[in-house]
């Protein structure tokens, strides 16, 4: 397992990898850490900063300047700006005599040399002379390193000890890692170790706490993996379900008092940024850079298969507007607040991808599965952010409608609600009435594309919808899904059914009346406004978790982008 | 013991064993000198006395379930028969019975044959014969056969005789009697006499059953054949007959279009055209033979009179009536690419689906080797922009799972057209959906001719060039993402699925196979090479070696099946069946 973890160590990077593992090892390890890197600025050679007590010694401060991977002669001086020595230099001159708080002041000082590798043996003369220096000219402050071998001693005692994740957890991550190549397989193992994280009844808080960071340590070893193997297929997949699971340790502990409370919640912004960072390298090495290639995506699919590109690009569709939703979410929520806050136009670019992939394409026009309801659902919401994407989303819901009618009417690659992959291979059943009724006997699809033509304002889309139900999808139940009392238990891990579905929804209704119909729903019951991710204001690990565990997309998140229609006027009146 | 007497012995034995039709099929089928001994073995045992073999072949059954196969066994019978001495009637019921049992073989009939040499053989038989047809409804399909025989005795009595039957009052024997009129032997070197033809004649202005018809058609053109100065009046007799014949009629005049078609005189080959066109599809015989008719004309250099009748049926049943009707009329105009060019140009410039679907598999007869047809000027006339996309389009539409040939229209539009809005359409199109599709095979030809084309030809093949490399080498830029790629389990699922499909498909293929359905296999498990021993003439062992090799083919599916099925399918529905107003 060391030899896992120093493999691991080695291969991050040190912004928004090393530096986000570091202080939660930290944390783990009973420290306080009391600086954390903050993004685009440096804290005058420090990146991360704790203080307390470490193998039973006496409290000090350690002050952390990370590289990452090994340190050579260029890192070590020279005139980048990310060099040791002038690092080492400033936390001398400037860190400790200005920007040590005062509470720890007068406490022994460690400035520690972190890297994820090791130190190349020709630079040790150069660093030795210049710690001993530094160490005669300034008493109290000793210099310690802190390489890869270290560190992974580290994780392993404070995070992957027998005590605390049992040698059958231990056994998936490894066996997660061995079949990163075959992304089905490491899934499975990760999801069967972040259910046994996550299982968390009888535990203590501090267990609960070390879980979290469990999850957010494994799901960082499997990335960094994944990354070398050059398939960030698992990693992307894992590292939803280690977001789900971490939420639904986390998320017990906004409502009450603890004293380990900000703990947790840094260990889930660790977990979250770990998760952000993998979806962001899965796109930016996936996806973005193709997504203006005609055919550039469905061909890097490589299959014989026409439904393999079909399931591929949806998911990649889902995807792409999960990122985009993320951004919009933290854009928003840091607005104002950080000066590093990520700007709308990163939104943007999500936005514009998704025009390049629906535009280079065409399979993205006829979903061949139902449930890819979720990522029409997502991409939608998302384009409907931007009045300026509005109209692109009209256009690709309206090409949506008009290919679902053809296939249904042609005995064409129809959506339908298989889910086997065996069964859908053989679909459509040419010609063969009974099939095709029984394929379609259920749908969230067309409700949903009505909902958006009736939020869109498009009185002919919805009406060719209205057509299509009441000429060809007669016996199919229209129906849209509901988050209820047993969803916030069971939502983000999936391990219940759980939600309540409302049918037949009413497309034979006009506009208004239908969406008042449907909204009203939404306004019958709590659960959803209940549920802990849209209370504590996360409401993207909704979206997170609905797409990872194939469920419609809730409607409560698209009542922002409705209009007052008439009736509602009417109703005002009348009131 | 002599051949004949083993063979004698051997038969004999079986009839008592009660094994004698196996036995004449052993016989049959184990070497030339054996087979052609059977016959008259037969005629000896019956002839003797021994057995009643007459009795023994009435027993013979033609069916799927049966062991040995029908016509094997059959023929020694046919062979033997004019010299057998057995009463008329019992040799009528056995011939009629095995001329059933034959079904729709065109081996069925020989055995009438061998029935009018065995009628010729005794002056009173073609009397008993046709008097036993008149007693027996079940024998009457013999008695053109009696009559014929008698005729060879005596031509006049038996022409009497034709005459009499022919105003009876059963269809049956009034069809076969008017048949007959025309296949009469007359006296050495004499013509059908002309009553003969005003015999028919008179009988086709009162007759109104098709069958009958059926036959005066046939007689017709039988008299024609024997006396060319007849052809005015047989082609109006003929005509009389289709314009108030149906079916019957119209497939006697098939068989004369399908079968004489160099024969026929051009009067009467435009009153069968005329009629022909009536056939209804559900009389997929009929249609047979005009397919063989239609395949002749279109090889003697009548193309156009084809063609045209081809066209007819078509249009007139596009529902029930497809270009695999007429799989002769096909071949043949595979075999001439000015020909081949001409009906191309024509149908997919007419639009119409059935002549487009038509067009698709003579593009698809030569499974050997890509056809590449060039635009006939002739039948594309004017030089316009409509005609080209519309022409170009139609060939995508239909021919799409043949690019090279798309490919070569394509080209010859290209080359042809003199617009230069033409040509950058024809260019378009050539690339997306053609060399897009196909990387390989529609790539390769387009720069072949770009290598050998010159001019505005040359520029617009260019950037097609130039665009197909731009579109792959932006795809191959890519490079390979992993996370993409269907999972291992998916791969697999798939591949089983093909493996079924080409399993099932091999399967049905080889149980439809002519060839595998005449020889025996044998399974080689290991090897490349298959070792027999064969016993010589001397009886001596011959080893010899037979190499074996192994087949294949390969075929390249559009890359839009895969990456964007539902528009391309839309795609090619709308190229399909949009139409335009010349």
């Amino acid at each position: 397992m060391k030899l896992i973890l120093r493999e691991y160590l080695a291969s991050l990077r040190e912004r928004g990898e090393l530096d986000v593992v570091l202080p939660d090892l930290l944390s783990q390890m009973g420290l306080n850490v009391f600086s954390r890197p903050g993004r685009g600025t440096r804290q005058d050679g420090v990146d991360v900063a704790a203080v307390g007590a470490v193998d039973g010694e006496a409290e000090k401060v350690y002050l952390f300047s990370i590289k990452p991977g090994n340190l050579t002669r260029k890192d070590w001086n020279s005139d980048a700006v990310q060099s040791l020595r002038p690092s080492l230099d400033e936390i001398l001159d400037a860190y400790i005599p200005s920007r040590l708080p005062a509470e720890h002041r007068g406490k022994p000082i460690v400035i520690c040399i972190c890297v994820g590798g090791d130190i190349q043996e020709q630079l040790r003369p150069p660093i030795k002379g210049f710690t001993e220096q530094a160490e005669a000219k300034h008493p109290g402050i000793t210099f310690q390193e802190w390489n890869g071998d270290r560190l992974a001693g580290l994780i392993q005692d404070h995070f992957l000890r027998e005590d605390l994740l049992p040698e059958r957890a231990r056994s998936h991550l490894r066996k997660s890692l061995a079949m990163l190549d075959e992304p089905d397989t490491a899934y499975k193992h990760f999801k069967n170790l972040a259910r046994k994280l996550g299982a968390t009844e009888g535990n203590t808080d501090a267990q609960n706490l070390t879980a979290l960071r469990q999850i957010g340590i494994c799901l960082s070893i499997v990335f960094a993996w994944a990354r070398d193997t050059g398939n960030l297929e698992a990693a992307y997949r894992s590292a939803e379900i280690a977001l789900l699971h971490g939420w639904k340790i986390a998320s017990t502990y906004f409502d009450r008092q603890s004293k380990l409370n900000l703990a947790i919640a840094e260990a889930l912004t660790s977990l979250i940024m770990t998760y952000r960072h993998v979806s962001d390298d899965y796109l930016t090495k996936v996806v973005l850079p193709h997504v203006d290639k005609r055919h550039g995506l469905s061909s890097a699919v490589r299959s014989q298969s026409a439904l393999d590109v079909n399931l591929r690009l949806f998911d990649v569709l889902g995807r792409l507007a999960m990122t985009g939703l993320w951004t919009y979410w933290e854009a928003n929520k840091l607005a104002g607040q950080d000066e590093s806050r990520i700007p709308l136009s990163r939104c943007e670019v999500c936005m514009t991808a998704i025009t390049h992939l629906l535009n280079n394409n065409p399979v993205l026009r006829l979903p061949v599965k139902d449930d890819q309801v979720i990522e029409v659902s997502l991409a939608l919401l998302l384009l409907s952010l931007d009045p300026r994407f509005v109209p692109f989303a009209k256009s690709w819901l309206k090409a949506m409608v008009d290919q679902c009618s053809f296939a249904y009417t042609t005995h064409g690659g129809y959506p339908c609600i298989l889910g086997a992959y065996d069964e859908l291979l053989e679909h459509p059943d040419k010609g063969n009435a009974e099939y095709r009724r029984n394929a379609t006997a259920g749908s969230v699809l067309y409700p949903m594309m009505a909902l958006w033509a009736a939020l869109f304002d498009a009185d002919d889309l919805y009406e060719q919808i209205q057509t299509f139900k009441a000429k060809d999808l007669e016996h199919c139940n229209f129906q849209l899904w509901f988050p209820d009392g047993s969803s916030e238990e069971h939502l983000y891990t999936n391990s219940e059914l759980h939600g309540a579905t409302l049918s037949p929804v009413p497309v034979d209704l006009p506009k208004d009346e239908f969406l008042k119909h449907v909204f009203a729903e939404c306004e019958a019951t709590p659960h959803f406004d209940e549920l802990s991710a849209n209370r504590y204001g996360f409401w993207p690990i909704v979206a997170v978790a609905c797409r990872h565990h194939r469920l419609p997309i809730p409607v409560q998140l698209f009542r922002v982008f409705r209009k007052p229609g008439p009736s509602d006027a009417a109703a005002e009146a009348q009131a | 013991m002599s051949r004949e007497e083993r063979i004698r012995e051997a038969l004999l034995a079986a009839h008592q064993a009660g094994t004698f039709l196996p036995a004449v099929y052993q016989a049959a089928v184990s070497g030339k000198e054996d087979r052609e001994a059977v016959p008259s073995v037969l005629v000896d045992l019956h002839n003797s006395g021994q057995f009643d073999v007459v009795a023994a072949f009435e027993q013979l059954q033609n069916g799927p379930d049966e062991k040995h196969n029908f016509f094997f066994i059959r023929h020694p019978f046919e062979n033997a028969l004019p010299r057998l001495n057995a009463p008329v009637p019992q040799v009528m019921r056995c011939v009629a019975h095995l001329f059933r049992a034959a079904g729709t073989d065109m081996a069925a009939g020989s055995i009438l044959n061998c029935f009018v040499d065995f009628c010729t053989n005794e002056p009173n038989r073609p009397k008993e014969a046709i008097a036993a047809t008149e007693a027996d409804s079940s024998l009457r399909d013999l008695l053109l056969g009696a009559l014929v025989a008698g005729s060879t005795l005596d031509s006049e009595f038996y022409f009497g005789e034709a005459r009499r039957l022919a105003k009876s009052g059963d269809i049956e024997l009034r069809k076969r009697a008017l048949h007959a009129v025309g296949r009469l032997k007359w006296s050495t070197g004499q013509p059908p006499p002309e009553l003969a033809l005003a015999t028919l004649e008179e009988n086709v202005h009162q007759e109104a059953n098709d069958q009958v018809l059926a036959g005066v058609i046939k007689a017709a053109f039988s008299l024609f054949e024997q006396n060319n100065a007849y052809s005015e009046r047989a082609t109006a007799l003929i005509a009389s007959a289709l314009a108030k014949g149906e079916d019957y009629s119209l497939h006697a005049a098939s068989e004369i279009f399908g079968f004489d078609t160099a024969n026929v005189p051009m009067g009467m080959l435009d009153v069968l055209l005329v009629h022909l066109r009536r056939t209804t599809p559900v009389n997929n015989r009929t249609i047979h033979n005009i397919d063989y008719g239609i395949s002749a004309l279109l090889e003697n250099g009548d193309a156009g009179r084809g063609i045209d009748l081809l066209e007819d049926l078509l249009l007139a049943h596009p529902e029930a009536l497809t270009g695999q009707h007429f799989d002769n009329a096909i071949r043949s105009v595979c075999q001439s690419p000015a020909l081949t060019n001409r009906v191309l140009t024509r149908w997919l410039l007419r639009g119409n689906k059935a002549l487009c679907e038509c067009a698709r598999l003579i593009v698809e007869a030569a499974h050997d080797r890509p056809v590449h047809p060039e635009i006939d000027p002739a039948e594309f006339g004017e030089d316009s922009f409509v005609s080209a996309r519309f022409l170009a389009r139609k060939a995508i539409g239909f021919l799409i799972l043949r690019p090279e040939s798309i490919a070569s229209l394509l080209v010859s539009l290209i080359r042809f057209t003199h617009s230069d809005e033409t040509r950058d359409e024809l260019a378009n199109l050539l690339f997306d959906p053609v060399v897009l599709n196909y990387p390989g095979s529609a790539r390769t030809y387009v720069e072949a001719q770009f290598a050998s084309e010159t001019g505005p030809a040359k520029e617009a093949l260019g950037k097609v060039i130039d665009q197909a490399t731009e579109y792959e080498s932006t795809l191959n830029s890519i490079g390979r993402l992993p996370e993409l790629h269907p999972s291992e389990t998916q791969r697999q699922t798939y591949n089983h699925r093909q493996q079924r499909t080409v399993s099932e498909s091999m399967k049905k293929a080889q149980s439809e196979s002519v060839l595998l359905s005449m020889v025996s296999r044998s399974v080689l498990l290991y090897g490349r090479t298959s070792i027999h021993l064969l016993r010589g003439p001397d009886n001596t062992l011959r080893r010899t070696e037979i190499p074996l090799r192994s087949f294949g083919t390969e075929m390249e599916l559009p890359r839009s099946l895969i990456i964007e099925p539902a528009e391309f399918d839309y795609m090619l529905r709308v190229f399909r069946n949009e139409q335009w107003a010349k």
